[in-house]
């Protein structure tokens, strides 16, 4: 797993591919807290190279989506693979997030 | 002796490699009136580990594509053992537990997929034990664990569980043709 950010003022693309399970979990964690912690409170997380996520990886989601909630801006993620998708639906995700289909539309949806 | 060595070197080299094929894994194809019959297995120990549950699922992942598992079917087969194994891992023994044991036994033949997953840790029974999660709840209210179960419910067709003589089993069950797009 690995994330690549891109920064606009308080908006960050985070480009995340790889395997996100119980292994790696806190690291994934650690990244998100980073970029949330630079003072970013509209997070894009771009899953267009992301292969697996497991529940470990889901609670990090979470922590993020909860954290840029409380910023007074948010968190949505783009480009999601369907059998990913198919994770967020069966577990509610897409009732806490936005889901778009390129980083364009989710970057744009944070400026409205 | 130059000869000798030369000889003792031949000898050596006359071992066959240790085959590629998966640890423990046997597997038997044969046509019977033009059909072919698949009955293979892939037995696996896992470790007391954060690591480990990853290491069993990738194993699996390869048992699956050589025996050329629909990818959709594979994904959540995975993603069900990923979830119960990191479960047994996390919470099924005490620090310094004596002796834990955890074995993932597989077996694939014409018509489904099937794992037995079982260890010797503190009883616990998945499917009546774990919370179930509230997904209408907001971000700020929900817990943050408890949809590995869920998930592995949603995604698996038959799951199962007993505790015989101081082992939790956990049983799954992938009929083969509940994932084909063609409903016919």
């Amino acid at each position: 797993m690995n994330v690549e950010t891109s920064y606009s003022g308080s908006t960050a693309v985070a480009v995340v591919d790889g395997r996100i399970d119980s292994a790696n979990a806190k690291d994934f964690d650690e990244e998100l807290s980073a970029i949330i912690d630079r003072g970013v409170s509209s997070l894009v997380v771009d899953c267009g190279d992301l292969n697996y996520i497991s529940s470990a990886g889901l609670r990090v989601l979470l922590i993020a989506i909860r954290k840029t909630n409380e910023a007074g801006g948010g968190l949505a993620l783009c480009s999601v693979p369907d059998h990913i998708r198919e994770v967020l639906e069966v577990s509610g995700f897409v009732r806490l997030t936005k889901v778009f289909a390129t980083a364009d539309e989710a970057r744009a949806s944070f400026s409205k | 002796m130059p000869v000798g060595a030369t000889r003792m070197q031949r000898s050596v080299e006359a071992i066959p490699r240790i085959s590629l094929m998966l640890p423990e894994a046997s597997v038997s194809r044969h046509s019977e009136s033009g059909r072919i019959t698949v009955d293979a297995k892939l037995d696996l120990e896992v470790g007391l580990d954060r690591d480990e549950p990853r290491r069993a699922v990738e194993q699996f992942e390869q048992f699956a594509l050589e025996h050329d598992l629909p990818m959709g079917l594979t994904f959540k087969f995975q993603l069900a053992l990923d979830e119960l194994l990191t479960n047994v891992v996390s919470y099924a023994f005490e620090e310094g537990a004596a002796a834990p044991v955890i074995t993932l036994a597989l077996h694939l033949t014409d018509d489904k997929l099937e794992a037995r997953l079982q260890d010797n840790g503190r009883p616990f029974n998945p499917l009546r034990d774990a919370p179930v999660p509230d997904l209408d709840l907001s971000a700020e209210d929900r817990r943050l664990g408890g949809l590995g179960i869920h998930l592995t419910k949603a995604f698996v067709h038959a799951l199962n569980y007993e505790r015989v003589d101081g082992w939790n089993r956990l049983y799954l069950v992938q009929p083969l043709g509940a994932h084909q797009e063609d409903p016919t």
